[in-house]
């Protein structure tokens, strides 16, 4: 542990050093973790790979700022967050979808239905969300961003951010509900 | 945070989630980096370029008259021969008032010298003249003569190039033409002659000889300098006083050389002149070395974005020559579909110069610099396979391009573009710091370049991106902003050499706007000069 952490900090100076094998050495190590990242936030791959490209350019520019207390890919994620956020705010296909209206307090579902479904697949679905509802709910449940904090990121009161979760999820389950089912009706038909 | 199991096992399912970027992900990344890092040298070249203009403006305009005015000034012996001569006749004889050997030399002397170089000398002087007798009646002269200056207008004397006690002779001599002399003789031998004169030949000469009378003025209003006590040295004192006669600067008189006059009465007549310090103004020659590396630049002026050279760029479609239409192109189709060959990146590459310079100065720290160089600067690229085919077509810019073989599809292989320039360097250096030591240089200056040949490729989006040399792609002349700093060493002996930093940026695009996008070219590097020894 305490070796990879002292190669992972040995790679952060070669970086910063700007030693061309190191920095290529670090997008191979977190490139694919934070593609999957970028791509919950957006609509196509290519948007998140343009994402990606920028949220890398910004680590390598921005890499003196990093602390070697907290974890490397951490810190990384965070950029890869925000640089998805500006990236939607920027385009005008995401600004309109991203518009969230003031909604009284949806109830939770207190339904827990077990996930089985692929990450990939799961995501897709993530995807299908309204862009509003698709970025809250990637925020709060997988970041694991308080309502509080998503409202101040998103410029919204945390009760909108609640509302929006809540109906986000609510969708998300019925879908997923569907896809089980749609899923043992296709096993049935192939038996 | 997730609050419940459902919550939990997305976060889970989606940690997990990993994809694979596609190539050019990276690829990009890696060409914005790159960029940046040439923005920065960008800067620190323009930032550098920009303090060493400034620095040689600011030196430029606000350097002192001290070349100036030690370039107007006389050896010191013979001015003060002339000073002291004005008031003796040849033969021996005391001119007459109004004589006009007398009055020229009285009206038209004026020594340029510091006053705190004279200080030492009028120490040795002074010591030397307490021994006169007729100190005090100088001592009154001078009072007589303290008024007088603010009366003579004819003779004006500059307060901060003229010493104290050339100031009274100046004063004393003009007193002299109003009040008129009465003379007295003095033996030469109770002054020593060598001292009174400032140690000229001429004076030793007369104190050897000790057949040399001096006159000394007598009565009121008689200035009494060093200049009444000298030797008469025949029909010579004339001569000499028509020989200084042009020296005369005229400037206002000043109160403080008036209360100069007071401070310093015993030094009167006691002119002592180092002689000033001039700029070498002999040309050195040196032969220039350099060498380095070299890239073009797109941007060297930061202004403006990428986005007009995009379409330089655009490998999947082509403007419709004589319409604002584009149509796709054709490009090469191998085993795995079409090949799009975009513009390779452009890697730095070796570039060295060799010359001979001379260099003029012109002042103590300040030189022109030119002579011929010859500048070979390279940079390389990736380039597809070599089709030895005749190509004739319209270019992007519906320019119309002659090609004898071209490179296509995958870029596999390196070129090393080069560039063979003559050129001219036109050059200002300026010694950042004093003394001889080890003197650190600031060059800057322009360079006028001619290229006399080069093999590089153009790029055009032809077919899904082909590389071809076109010699009218590129621009003769160009001309150049070169900036960088030297350490002079060997300054004592006979061989010099200096080393230092430099870096050049071209001012005219490389390749003409019709064939290519804007380059312009950089070059950073280490410049040598060995300066011929010379002949004594």
């Amino acid at each position: 542990m305490a070796t990879e952490q002292m190669e992972q900090q040995k790679l952060v100076r070669d970086c910063l050093k700007g030693k061309p094998q190191a920095q290529r050495q670090l997008y191979e190590m977190y490139a694919e973790t934070m593609l999957g990242v970028c791509y919950r936030y957006t609509r196509s791959m290519r948007d998140a790979e343009d994402v990606l490209q920028e949220a890398f350019v910004k680590v390598f520019h921005h890499l003196d700022q990093y602390k070697q207390e907290g974890e490397l890919g951490a810190w990384i994620r965070r950029i890869m967050v925000n640089t998805a956020l500006n990236f939607l705010k920027r385009h005008r296909k995401y600004q309109e979808e991203m518009y969230f209206t003031e909604e009284y307090l949806h109830p939770v579902s207190q339904d827990d239905p077990v996930v089985r479904i692929q990450a990939k697949e799961l995501a897709d679905l993530i995807r299908q969300l309204p862009q509003g509802y698709q970025v809250i709910f990637n925020l709060h449940a997988v970041e694991g961003f308080s309502h509080v904090e998503i409202g101040e990121m998103l410029g919204i009161s945390d009760g909108t951010s609640r509302s929006q979760y809540a109906r986000a999820r609510n969708l998300l389950i019925t879908w997923l509900k569907k896809h089980s089912s749609d899923q043992k009706k296709t096993s049935y038909a192939g038996k | 945070m997730p609050e419940s199991e459902f919550d939990k096992q997305i976060q889970r399912e989606l940690e997990g989630l990993r994809l694979r970027p596609s190539a050019t992900v990276w690829e990009n990344v890696e060409k914005e980096l790159r960029q940046k890092k040439r923005r920065r040298i960008i800067i620190a070249f323009w930032l550098i370029a920009g303090i060493a203009l400034l620095g040689s403006t600011t030196y430029f305009l606000t350097r002192k008259d001290d070349q100036i005015l030690a370039e107007t000034s006389v050896p010191a012996g013979k001015t003060n021969g002339s000073a002291e001569q004005s008031t003796t006749a040849a033969g021996g004889q005391t001119p007459a008032p109004g004589d006009g050997a007398g009055e020229k030399a009285s009206s038209t002397t004026e020594l340029i010298q510091s006053p705190a170089r004279d200080t030492e000398s009028n120490k040795n002087v002074r010591s030397k003249n307490e021994n006169l007798t007729e100190n005090t009646r100088v001592n009154r002269n001078i009072s007589t003569a303290k008024d007088e200056i603010n009366k003579n207008s004819a003779v004006r004397v500059k307060p901060s190039a003229v010493s104290q006690q050339d100031e009274l002779s100046v004063t004393a001599a003009a007193t002299n033409k109003k009040a008129g002399f009465r003379k007295r003789q003095t033996s030469a031998e109770s002054i020593d002659p060598a001292i009174a004169t400032g140690k000229t030949k001429r004076a030793a000469k007369a104190s050897e000889n000790n057949t040399v009378v001096s006159q000394r003025q007598e009565g009121e209003g008689t200035a009494i300098n060093s200049s009444a006590d000298t030797v008469a040295k025949g029909k010579d004192t004339q001569e000499d006083i028509t020989e200084t006669t042009p020296v005369v600067t005229a400037a206002p008189p000043s109160k403080d050389s008036t209360a100069d006059l007071v401070k310093d009465e015993h030094s009167v007549g006691v002119p002592v002149n180092t002689p000033p310090k001039k700029a070498d103004k002999k040309i050195k020659w040196s032969l220039d070395l350099a060498v380095g590396g070299s890239g073009p630049v797109s941007r060297p002026f930061l202004v403006g974005d990428n986005h007009a050279d995009m379409a330089y760029d655009n490998v999947q479609y082509m403007p419709v020559q004589g319409g604002g239409l584009w149509q796709p192109v054709t490009p090469p189709v191998n085993a795995f579909g079409p090949v799009y060959s975009p513009r390779s990146d452009i890697k730095p590459g070796l570039s060295y110069r060799a010359g001979v310079l001379f260099e003029l100065p012109l002042s103590k720290r300040v030189a022109f610099t030119s002579g011929l160089q010859y500048q070979y600067q390279s940079n390389n690229i990736r380039i597809g396979s070599y089709v030895n085919t005749q190509l004739i077509f319209n270019n992007f810019a519906s320019q119309q391009v002659r090609a004898n073989g071209v490179y296509q599809g995958v870029q596999m292989k390196t070129f090393t573009n080069r560039y063979h320039y003559v050129q001219i360097p036109l050059l200002f250096n300026w010694q950042l710091n004093k003394g001889n030591k080890m003197p650190v240089i600031l060059n800057t200056g322009f360079s006028a370049g001619y290229l006399v040949s080069t093999n590089a490729l153009t790029y055009d989006t032809l077919q899904g991106g082909t590389y071809y040399h076109d010699r009218n792609a590129f621009k003769r002349f160009q001309f150049s902003f070169t900036t960088g700093v030297s350490f002079r060493f060997g300054n004592h002996r006979s061989m010099q050499w200096s080393i230092g930093p430099e870096a050049s940026m071209g001012l005219r695009k490389m390749v003409k706007t019709e064939y290519d996008t804007r380059q312009y070219p950089l070059y950073i590097g280490v410049q040598g000069r060995i300066y011929l020894p010379r002949n004594k």
